[in-house]
């Protein structure tokens, strides 16, 4: 194995990071999808899916500079499902969209030692729904609800998590340690997307 | 080898000199992992890699040369590693080797179902396949994983909890209809259902359960195929050459460790929300791999 350590030197060996994280749920998640209005639609897409292209747009230059590194955005387990619970669709076109995006950059920048790759969180304990501008009292309701979740633990049928434990993934992603994955997403959901299914199956068999 | 000695040596020095000597130092400190099929290739590197990380490995491997080998190179280094030989389709060397876990260490927190081969199926089209071929793939890449999960999650519960992974392939996920893998992808794709299975049964029990699927790597995976000499240095030559060429490869190869690293992050506690899972790590491969094609069927 006289290779071994050659083609790592190679291979990404500088870390250089762009975290594409930011997004919403914005007013568009308090309707179903016929009834969101032109704005409400522009503006999560544009925060959501636009505004990890532009991340990763502006980065990329910059990163090559630097000899290579990581980027990394956050998805959600809309990325890849499809979630009918919440009025979710722009959220769903913006999330799906954002695993697209983030594996073809990572087709196009590989030869630059940029590896790219998606976080998608599931349940997480965050602000995220100030966003949907819901009465006081329908948020109060909500974060009340996750933090009982967030109580149980591992045991919920859907778990809720602090977000350091998705913030790992970033941290794995964007590390060395990553050098060999590039264009991929990790879903860190504590396995709850199979326990939510498994209980409809439950409720409907 | 040399680099990954150096990174042991470091690790223990830097515990040496660490101001918190009594804090957990590592990321598997304390902890007791087997790695089936960890004499050679992936399994090798996990087995050096958690061992440099802390844990105490157990080899569970039917090369006991290669495997005396591995263990000898991590103890002479610092790290803990034992031999075992384990054959992974026999269900006595598998409860044996977690029983030893137990005995010897007093817990087990950590299965890697690693060990896996081409076979002598690989050589040849679906239909040619005989039957005892088959049922050899089957019984190592698929039931070998089953029967190391089976038998490790009583003891990783009775741990209060740990991690499993496997070792998958881009032939968990797709159909890569090259070099004669019908047998393989079948036995690939039936460990990746079987690992996000074992995953949605031991939620309640804290055992996460995840997939790594490997692309191009340069082990001994090949041995198993029954080639010709020649054949085999031609196409060692060959993934030799495309390691050398880095990322700019095609399909490009990695030093199994690079791929080890996917397993460390599963089954490290960093992975905590992490479980039914899997990661592809191929540097890009099949993506890369497909467009070329692509780009030769449609013109650039
Ligand atoms: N090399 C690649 O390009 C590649 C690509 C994708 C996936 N993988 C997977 O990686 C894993 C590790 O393979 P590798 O490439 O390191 O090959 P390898 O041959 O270098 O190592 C595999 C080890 O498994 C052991 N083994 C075989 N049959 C066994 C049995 N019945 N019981 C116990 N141990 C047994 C072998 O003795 C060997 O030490 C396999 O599951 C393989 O399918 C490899």
């Amino acid at each position: 194995m006289k290779h071994t350590f050659s083609s790592r030197g190679a291979r990404y060996f500088y870390e250089d990071i762009m975290v594409a994280n930011a997004g919403i749920v914005g007013t568009a998640s308090t309707k179903t999808t016929e009834n969101v209005e032109e704005d409400e639609w522009d503006h999560i897409i544009d925060v959501n899916l636009s505004g990890v292209w532009h991340a990763f747009k502006y980065a990329a230059p910059a990163i090559r500079r630097a000899g290579g590194g990581a980027m990394t955005s956050t998805g959600s387990l809309s990325s890849r499902h499809t979630i009918a619970a919440w009025n979710l669709g722009a959220y769903t076109a913006s999330k799906h969209g954002v695993l697209g995006l983030t594996a073809y950059f990572a087709s196009e920048l590989e030869s630059d030692n940029i590896r790219v790759n998606c976080v998608c969180p599931g349940g997480m304990a965050t602000n995220i729904y100030e966003s949907a501008d819901w009465p006081p009292e329908q948020l109060e309701v909500f974060l009340k609800g996750m933090a009982a979740t967030k109580a149980q633990g591992r045991h919920a049928i859907y778990p809720v998590c602090d977000p350091r434990e998705v913030a790992m993934a970033h941290l794995f992603l964007c590390s060395g340690e990553a050098s060999f994955i590039t264009g991929q997403s990790i879903d860190a959901d504590g396995g709850g997307f199979v326990r939510v299914f498994a209980a409809g199956a439950k409720m409907t068999f | 080898m040399d680099k990954s000695s150096n990174a042991h040596q470091n690790a223990a020095e830097k515990a040496k000199t660490g101001a918190t000597a009594k804090k957990a130092m590592f990321r598997l400190d304390n902890k007791v992992a087997i790695v089936t099929g960890g004499a050679s290739g992936l399994g090798r590197a996990v087995v050096e890699l958690f061992t440099e990380q802390g844990a105490r490995a157990i080899i569970a491997d039917i090369n006991d040369a290669r495997g005396a080998e591995v263990s000898e190179a991590v103890n002479a280094l610092g790290g803990k590693a034992l031999f075992i030989h384990t054959d992974v389709t026999q269900a006595d060397d598998m409860r044996a080797v977690v029983q030893y876990a137990e005995q010897t260490y007093g817990r087990l927190d950590i299965m890697v179902a690693n060990a896996g081969i081409v076979g002598t199926a690989s050589t040849k089209i679906l239909e040619n396949v005989e039957e005892e071929e088959w049922g050899h793939i089957i019984d190592v890449n698929l039931n070998g994983v089953w029967r190391a999960f089976k038998y490790a999650a009583p003891a990783i519960r009775r741990a209060g909890g740990g991690a499993m992974t496997s070792t998958g392939s881009l032939s968990s996920r797709h159909i890569v209809s090259e070099n004669f893998l019908g047998a393989y992808t079948a036995s690939k794709f039936g460990a990746l259902g079987l690992t996000a299975y074992f995953a949605s049964e031991l939620f309640g029990d804290d055992i996460r359960v995840n997939c790594v699927n490997p692309g191009g790597m340069l082990t001994n995976i090949y041995e198993s195929a029954g080639w010709s000499p020649e054949q085999y240095a031609a196409w060692k030559k060959g993934l030799e050459d495309t390691l050398e060429q880095g990322n700019k490869a095609v399909f490009p190869v990695a030093d199994p460790r690079e791929v080890a690293m996917a397993h460390l992050f599963l089954c490290s506690d960093e992975a905590s929300f992490i479980t039914g899972q899997s990661i592809d790590a191929d540097g890009g491969g099949f993506v890369k791999m497909f467009s070329a094609g692509a780009r030769s069927v449609f013109g650039s």
